[in-house]
């Protein structure tokens, strides 16, 4: 009878097996992790992400990708300069993941559900320089915060093309475009973790997104009561707003790689801004307000095809001030304190 | 189930791509979890198990050929291999794991997952006579019955006939029956 009942019970065993759920995540970290240092012969995750920024130099970039990026690259300069980068042990690095993992605005930006690519560049005053997943970030390892960054990417997730299409779908004009027929490129996309300023925006935002909408041919087209030739038109959308920033349907002036490196010949050949520098300070990325002397970049551009300017704010320790370059004439039009951004 | 041609896809980018390993992880935990939990009946020794599959599959994604089986396929016999192993030593495993990472699982939590397990007695006997079948026919008998696949299905990630595993099971089943009529400490689990 027994053997019986037991083979009753084989026919019909069910078990529920269930999950420790804690050990797949950690598990899940501890092969990314190990994939991380499987690739890490092969690719240094810093260079990569500076691979990254400076590939932006050799190829035409529209004045977005730029005017923002060149903050990263500044800032993974300046990551060296002022904190003599130390080589990263590794508890430092599954710290800093787990803080940027835990961050659902960060890892919404890079668009990633999982770190890849990790590298502190060195730590002060308890701020880790981070080179992530090929762009910068600060990691306030005190408050176990993500204190800033800047995400520049060029994949675009199906949610995020989503919401573009239905945000160009709202808009009058670029439905229009749509209707006739446009092809629409998704450019690029930037995040941060708190509002910038770009020229093209008519608000500072914190998500931001570049599109190109191309009809088949160049033809006499009427926007705004203007008629024109064009075939491209390149749309700034702010995506925490939803909403499109004026429409470029000109041809745009763009900042280029020699234009920062002649910013940065002209800050110092000025002796005000020179003197700035000498005093120590760091280059970081355009948002970051922690670190004790920085230059915060930002960049505001004019269609002019003669004339181009930049506005730098630089800080030292808590007083901030405005250098204004005209970068044709190789100079500083203007230079005072103001008050904080 | 992932489609064939995206698990496909995946497979050739997890190649390169840390994030689409981890879409495969994601895909395959549960099951090779559960695949492992029910052929060790430990909590714990079915985590150990788990982690080295996947961290052999991290491992040896880079030399695996698409040759139209599944991906799940050759994870499965990557868990053969090692449950094999940890059979062979008796229960006593070194886990290579250490360093990558100090799973920091909280004992409550593990605890109450080997609870559960404890408290399917009717799965717990089974697997106390199971689980002494030579490993031939265990194998095809815990996957007849314990994870309820049918003859096919064992036979193709088996990589045998279908002939075959008919042979396999029947003689299994056979041997169950001496060892439950043999047995002379078999005790009547609660329920049974």
């Amino acid at each position: 009878m027994e053997e019986k009942i037991f083979f009753e019970k084989l026919e019909s065993i069910k078990l529920e097996t269930g999950e420790v759920a804690s050990h797949r995540r950690q598990l899940r970290v501890a092969l990314l992790h190990a994939r991380v240092k499987q690739n890490s012969d092969a690719r240094n995750p810093l260079m990569k992400g500076v691979d990254n920024v400076l590939n932006l130099f050799t190829s035409k970039q529209p004045v977005w990708r730029v005017m923002l990026t060149s903050a990263v690259i500044i800032g993974v300069i300046g990551g060296f300069f002022i904190t003599r980068s130390t080589t990263a042990n590794e508890p430092q690095e599954k710290r800093v993941i787990s803080i940027l993992q835990s961050d659902p605005q960060f890892m919404n930006a890079i668009g990633s559900e999982d770190i890849s690519t990790l590298k502190i560049l060195g730590i002060r005053n308890d701020i880790a320089t981070v080179a992530v997943d090929g762009t910068l970030a600060f990691v306030d390892l005190a408050s176990e915060k993500v204190s800033s960054y800047h995400v520049i990417r060029e994949d675009f997730t199906d949610a995020e093309k989503a919401q573009i299409l239905h945000i160009l779908n709202k808009n009058t004009i670029t439905r229009t475009l749509l209707d006739e027929g446009a092809s629409t490129k998704y450019v690029g996309l930037s995040f941060a973790s708190s509002p910038f300023q770009n020229s093209a925006m008519i608000y500072p935002t914190d998500s931001a997104a570049w599109v190109s909408l191309t009809l088949s041919e160049t033809q006499p087209f009427e926007l705004n009561g203007v008629t024109f030739y064009e075939d491209r038109f390149n749309i700034w959308i702010d995506l925490s707003r939803e909403e499109i920033s004026p429409i470029e349907y000109m041809t745009y002036a763009s900042l280029n790689a020699s234009d920062l490196v002649e910013i940065l010949g002209v800050l110092r050949a000025d002796s005000r801004t020179s003197a700035l520098l000498d005093e120590g300070a760091a280059l970081i990325s355009i948002v970051d307000l922690h670190t004790t002397s920085t230059i915060i970049v930002g960049v505001s551009n004019t269609n002019s095809a003669t004339e181009k300017t930049a506005k730098l704010i630089l800080k030292l320790n808590e007083t901030y001030y405005e250098a204004d370059v005209d970068i044709v004439g190789s100079k500083v039009t203007w230079f005072g304190e103001v008050g904080k951004p | 189930m992932m489609d064939i041609e995206r698990e496909k896809e995946l497979v050739s980018q997890a190649k390169n791509n840390a994030h689409a390993f981890g879409l495969l992880y994601d895909e395959y935990y549960s099951q090779t979890y559960s695949y492992v939990l029910k052929r060790t009946a430990s909590v714990n020794t079915a985590l150990d198990i788990t982690s080295e599959i996947f961290l052999n599959a991290l491992k040896n994604i880079g030399k695996f050929q698409w040759r139209g089986i599944p991906f799940s396929a050759w994870l499965y016999r990557i868990a053969a291999h090692e449950i094999s192993n940890y059979y062979r030593a008796n229960g006593h495993r070194q886990i290579s794991l250490d360093e990558l990472v100090d799973f920091d699982i909280p004992d409550e939590e593990q605890a109450e997952a080997q609870t559960k397990l404890e408290q399917q007695a009717d799965f717990l006997a089974v697997h106390s006579v199971v689980v002494r079948l030579p490993l031939k026919y265990r194998e095809v008998v815990m996957m007849r019955y314990f994870d309820d696949l049918r003859l096919n299905e064992i036979a193709q990630r088996l990589g045998k006939s279908e002939g075959t595993i008919k042979s396999l099971l029947h003689r299994g089943l056979e041997k169950l029956k001496r060892l439950v009529k043999s047995d002379a400490t078999f005790q009547r689990p609660e329920g049974f």
